[in-house]
């Protein structure tokens, strides 16, 4: 519909640009009210969201409308399928309608061909043609009205026969741990920066903190003069409690980069977290090694020498004797490639015993697993005969987990979660 | 205070209640004592190893198994869990002498500087950061002043172990003087191949008289320097038999049959 053909429909009709951002907040907002309602939400275009009902009672519509007061104008409607349900928001401008299944049929064959959503061109097509209403359209097959008027129509026509796979899923709210700091004079240096990243710092990992998590991917916007932006992005092995951990990462990242204008605001958010492990600890002992702090320590010689100049030995179990190992990357924060599987990895790996293993915070069951492939030729040492194996399996949570054992001909076989993704 | 932390603290004290005569509190409750993997080195020191913060030096000249028993006290400690950080200097050292056991419990990490004289600073990082447990500098330069007491003082308030092998800038804990005493050859079709090498240990705690010499058989002969740097004599002669040298030198002409 062009802009034209809308004023000469809706003459209140107030325009603005499309501001994304702005949009998505709202949709943030929608759905942390509704999340008081039901706890399944997906938000479908810029003003529909499709919501699970707990009971279908006018109770139920009522306490969405109330969630959701002061948005706007409200329209509630329940159905045994997302079309009808659509339909019956449709019918009212600011209320509720509820439609059983048994009155389904009668109730959307009156609507208008509007509610199946099937766009401007085919509908014109289809007034053309007199079919106005949805009971004259369900009046052909779905093959024969997509030949003609295309797959939007034969969809719709499809719908119609409780063909309809829209259903609200679980809600996944954007991370609010973040923090935008504008400032009033620009920075030309970094070096000031370190005093306003450490409460921002500390604000993300009690954000986290108190709801039991903590970062593993922590990224800096550096927002510069002139519109321009650079991203500093910090990955850990391991989630992040501490405020001033996260600070020292960030430095050291920091000290690698180059301004190319002055800064003028940034703002600091954590993209990726994990649950927090349990403190270290021994039986008979204190604390035990912070990970984190190792990880500062290791970043820190990183940038000092080189990303080369820390590694860890593999061992290698072919060839000859003096290459029976070789220099690898030592573990740490890498930024992986566009689109690859934020992978955590288990340093070191947790022992499955009795389909049981401790992963990401807690003791978790393995509840499937995948075809078990050998990673290694089988070789023999002091006259056992070895083979390493590895798998992939899914764990509650849901996890998948990827799992590796060492198989001797001489004891059991021990299987490790060496690494996870959720 | 995690939930973790709650069952150790309610298991430890379930232990103490029921078995109060039997419970003696370890000499050192903050942290393991991590043995050196060498049973006659650890005979020789206070303890059986070296405990959080203390400090050790390895002495001998190259070839003598300085490397060895830096390896094997790397290993031991992941082992134990705790994490391990290796400093080496001249970055020649192989990577096989640093893959940690299967079972490792922790990991060894390397750092080769490319400038010699950062070893410290490195040294400086890792002990002040608390996370690693077993900190292996290798023939390190000689350090800058002051630099020697702030490291044993880190390693001290952190309960690190500090492993340094060659010349270290303080006084150590525990100090292992090693010496090659004899080389074992095989006889093989193309000449004679050694086939294991016993070194001396003399250990001494601080507090405490070094101790006689004990001996050490080793059957890992593999190189474990890329670029050697001072080596002990060959005295092969050029046939591979052993030379005069060696003969003269008592142990040295023992040939395994």
């Amino acid at each position: 519909m062009t802009l034209a053909a809308a004023r000469a429909r809706a003459r209140t009709l107030r325009t603005a640009e499309e501001d994304r951002q702005r949009l998505a907040q709202a949709h943030r907002e929608v759905v942390r009210r509704l999340i008081a309602v039901s706890p399944r939400i997906a938000i479908d275009g810029p003003v529909r969201a499709w919501v699970e009902p707990i009971g279908r009672d006018a109770a139920w519509c009522a306490r969405v409308r109330t969630a959701l007061a002061g948005v706007g104008p409200i329209a509630v409607g329940l159905g045994p399928t997302a079309t009808v349900a659509w339909a019956a928001a449709c019918a009212v401008n600011d209320g509720h309608r509820e439609v059983d299944g048994a009155e389904a049929r009668a109730f959307l064959d009156e609507r208008p061909l509007e509610v199946l959503e099937i766009g401007g061109e085919a509908l014109d097509v289809l007034a053309a043609l007199g079919l106005r209403r949805v009971g004259e359209l369900r009046a052909f097959d779905a093959g024969s009205l997509g030949m003609r008027f295309g797959p939007a129509v034969a969809e719709a026509r499809r719908r119609l026969d409780d063909a309809d796979v829209r259903r609200p899923t679980t809600p996944r709210l954007e991370d609010d741990a973040t923090v935008r700091v504008s400032l009033d004079d620009e920075l030309d240096a970094l070096g000031p920066l370190a005093f306003l990243l450490g409460p921002a710092c500390d604000r993300v990992a009690a954000t986290l903190r108190a709801r039991a998590l903590g970062a593993v991917h922590l990224s800096l916007a550096l927002e510069l003069r002139g519109g321009r932006e650079h991203t500093v992005d910090v990955r850990t092995a391991s989630p992040l409690a501490d405020g001033r951990a996260a600070l020292e990462l960030l430095r050291n990242e920091l000290d690698r980069v180059r301004l190319a204008a002055p800064i003028a605001a940034f703002r600091l958010g954590a993209p990726a977290t994990a649950p927090l492990r349990p403190e270290p600890a021994t039986l008979f002992g204190g604390r035990g090694r912070d990970d984190a702090a190792r990880e500062v320590a290791l970043a820190r010689l990183r940038t000092r020498f080189g990303d080369d100049r820390v590694v860890q030995a593999a061992p290698v179990r072919v060839g000859p004797d003096l290459l029976r190992a070789r220099w690898r990357a030592a573990e740490g924060p890498r930024i992986p490639p566009a689109g690859a599987m934020p992978w955590r990895r288990l340093d070191p790996p947790a022992r499955v015993a009795h389909g049981f293993a401790q992963v990401a915070g807690r003791c978790r069951r393995i509840v499937r697993m995948g075809r078990v492939e050998r990673a290694s030729p089988p070789w023999w040492e002091d006259g056992r005969r070895r083979v390493h194996l590895v798998a992939w399996a899914e764990m509650d949570g849901p996890l998948l987990v990827m799992l590796r054992a060492v198989c001797d001909s001489a004891c059991d076989d021990v299987w490790e979660v060496v690494a996870w993704v959720d | 205070m995690s939930a973790r932390s709650e069952a150790i603290e309610a298991l430890r004290a379930e232990i103490s209640l029921r078995f109060r005569d039997a419970v003696v509190p370890p000499p050192r409750p903050r942290g393991i004592v991590v043995p050196s993997g060498w049973a006659a080195v650890d005979r020789g020191l206070a303890g059986g190893g070296l405990g959080p913060g203390e400090t050790a030096v390895l002495e001998g000249a190259p070839g003598a198994g300085g490397l060895a028993l830096a390896s094997s006290w790397a290993r031991a400690a992941a082992l134990g869990g705790e994490p391990v950080i290796v400093l080496d200097t001249e970055g020649s050292t192989l990577p096989h002498a640093w893959v940690p056991p299967p079972d490792a419990r922790a990991s060894i990490w390397v750092v080769r500087p490319e400038v010699p004289a950062d070893v410290w600073p490195a040294a400086d990082i890792t002990l002040r950061s608390g996370a690693f447990g077993l900190v292996v500098v290798l023939d390190p330069e000689p350090a800058p002043p002051g630099v020697g007491p702030r490291l044993v003082r880190l390693a001290r308030d952190r309960e690190a172990r500090l492993i340094v092998a060659g010349k270290a800038p303080f006084a150590p804990t525990a100090r292992v003087r090693l010496r090659l005493c004899a080389v074992e050859w095989d006889e093989a079709p193309t000449g004679a191949a050694p086939a294991g090498r016993a070194l001396e240990a003399r250990c001494a705690t601080c507090g405490v008289p070094e101790t006689g010499a004990t001996e050490v058989r080793s059957d890992d002969l593999r190189t474990d320097r890329l670029r050697p740097t001072a080596r002990a004599a060959d005295r092969r002669a050029p046939s591979g038999r052993l030379g005069s040298a060696a003969r003269q030198s008592g142990r040295m002409g023992e040939r395994r049959r």
